[in-house]
């Protein structure tokens, strides 16, 4: 399995497609706080679409998977594994004797330790960039900020790691990248529109009972593609519940999935 | 002697077609396996199921007395080193990168090793060279990947089509280390090849496979006995001579070809020749002939053609 794992980071981390992606990632970090901050000295405004801009703000949206190096780095990431598909070399895994349950959970790890990395890396720079021009908050930092901070910075990972349970299922299931990109790109099509959708009802909660209002929470929380963790002060159980039961029962399924169906799959 | 592999019954199926209908095999330790067989027999598809690329959906097989559905038959793999219609390499990365990644793979780095097996397919020099395989010839990613089969020190070496883009310097080279490994380290191999006349030079067994089964397992012995000599008789009337001759001998060992019968194995001359003039057959020329393994191996797949 350690074999497994070295051979999949390598092949990852000397493909060109990293470096394009480390490069992105830096440059999208360097370059959101510097826009804000020109059009903020432009306009003369200390607020953007109601949200105050600061270094907490731009540290948590940097882990959303809709936006920028959220959108790009999973496609980067899912053409460089895929390529084991497609140089054939997915073969010499297995003729070396190691099993589908092995090589899946190998990609899987691959996958999220390279993503995460990025994203993880992304957004410290964008704070460190940030902290140049904005205050990370308007009040000061407490015990319960950091606290906060830290566990949204949990929820984030596992937020991530369902993503790239969903990318690992697609990319065996595939078995090539243009096709696991469409499918990545339509699954998080689908629950971006959902998200929009619940994010719309809520705001409308005069029209909406609570059994309904309750189940709106729920999906609205549970997916993935949108989220606002980390851009609040504090967390009710109810909150995290909702992240944390999708996001865990879906990464099992997804990894589940994954190794049953890759299982099943004649290789060429 | 004890067996590498043993297949027995197998059967695999995409959708509604059957590739392998009942494949039955055996290799020994030691052999040299010449798989051959007309394209679409399912020559690759067997080696798929060896090498667990593809599951069968009928039969069993066993590797190094491992069955094939049992947790041993991973550890079995592991004394296996294959290429499967193409080298599987990185094209993204050196010749050197590649096989410090198979080693890696196999549980063995070793840089020396490395060397060793580029050394033995003629392609140490690229050891220093960034050059990608991507930009390799097909010939020398071909080499690659022979060499990157021989980094785990296999016991049994699967080739699909070795001398495949090889030049004839390169197939001379290939052909002499699966000899010398054969010889010195007692690898078995199997080879599948549409280049007869370089297996005749290596293989101590053949198999011959069409429409998805093993019409014959022979050694190169009986293989030498057996290829082929036959009485080749030029008539008018080759249909009749078919007919009156299949009364005496195997309808398998009867073939009209180019308008003339060719009657195969051991027979009496003077008793099929008094046969057909009893007949008022006119006869135009007989020959008597040793067919070359391609003749062989054409015989071979017309019976199983009319079976």
């Amino acid at each position: 399995m350690l074999s497994l794992l070295k051979i999949d980071f390598k092949r990852v981390l000397k493909d060109k497609l990293f470096m394009v992606l480390a490069i992105l990632a830096f440059v999208f970090a360097v370059i959101s706080p510097l826009l804000y901050k020109v059009l903020f000295s432009l306009l003369e405004a200390e607020e953007f679409a109601g949200m105050m801009v600061d270094g907490k703000m731009m540290f948590f949206s940097s882990f959303s998977a809709g936006n920028n190096l959220g959108l790009i780095a999973p496609i980067l990431v899912m053409i460089a594994l895929c390529k084991d598909f497609s140089f054939g070399t997915i073969r010499n895994k297995i003729i070396s004797g190691k099993t589908r349950a092995q090589i899946f959970i190998s990609l899987f790890i691959t996958c999220f330790v390279i993503t995460w990395g990025i994203i993880l890396a992304h957004a410290f720079v964008t704070l460190g960039v940030s902290l140049l021009f904005f205050d990370y908050q308007s009040t000061p930092f407490t015990v319960a900020d950091f606290n906060y901070f830290i566990s949204s910075l949990a929820l984030q990972m596992l937020i991530w790691f369902f993503i790239c349970a969903i990318m690992a299922l697609l990319i065996v299931l595939m078995k090539n990248a243009g096709l696991a990109v469409v499918t990545y790109a339509a699954v998080m099509f689908i629950f971006t529109i959902f998200g929009s959708i619940t994010q719309a009802a809520l705001m409308m909660p005069d029209f909406i009972d609570q059994a309904t209002m309750n189940a709106l929470e729920f999906l609205n929380g549970s997916n993935p593609f949108i989220n606002s963790i980390g851009l609040g002060t504090s967390y009710q159980v109810k909150d995290v519940l909702y992240m944390l039961i999708p996001c865990t029962i879906g990464s099992i399924l997804c990894i589940a999935l994954g190794i049953i169906g890759f299982n099943k799959k004649d290789l060429k | 002697m004890e067996s590498v592999l043993t297949i027995q019954n197998v059967v695999k199926k995409y959708g509604s077609k059957t590739v392998l209908s009942g494949v039955n095999m055996n290799i020994k330790k030691g052999d040299i396996y010449g798989f051959v067989g007309e394209n679409g027999s399912g020559k690759t598809t067997v080696i798929r199921l060896i090498t667990g690329l593809i599951r069968a959906n009928g039969g069993e097989f066993s590797l190094f007395g491992a069955d094939s559905r049992s947790p041993e038959i991973y550890a079995a793999r592991k004394k296996v080193g294959a290429i499967v219609e193409t080298p599987s390499i990185y094209l993204n990365m050196s010749a050197k990168d590649n096989l410090l990644m198979q080693s890696e793979l196999v549980g063995k780095k070793d840089e020396e090793k490395c060397k060793k097996v580029l050394e033995q397919v003629g392609l140490l020099d690229l050891y220093s060279e960034k050059k990608q395989a991507g930009n390799f010839s097909l010939g020398m990613r071909q080499r690659l990947g022979i060499a990157m089969a021989l980094l785990g020190e296999p016991e049994f070496i699967i080739l699909d089509e070795p001398m495949n883009g090889l030049d004839p310097a390169g197939i001379v080279e290939i052909r002499e280390l699966i000899l010398k490994l054969n010889r010195e380290n007692g690898i078995t191999f199997l080879i599948s090849s549409h280049i007869l006349t370089e297996l005749e030079l290596v293989a101590t067994t053949y198999g011959i496979i069409s429409k998805g089964k093993i019409v014959r397992e022979i050694t190169a012995e009986q293989l030498k006995n057996e290829c082929r000599h036959y009485l080749e008789i030029f008539t008018d009337e080759p249909e009749k001579v078919k007919e009156l001759l299949g009364k005496k001998v195997k309808e398998n060992d009867l073939m009209i070809i180019g308008g003339a019968v060719r009657v195969f194995g051991e027979v009496d001359l003077n008793e099929v020749l008094g046969d057909i003039i009893g007949e008022n057959i006119k006869l135009n020329k007989v020959n008597t002939v040793q067919s070359s393994i391609e003749e062989y191996y054409l015989s071979i797949l017309g019976g199983a053609k009319n079976a």
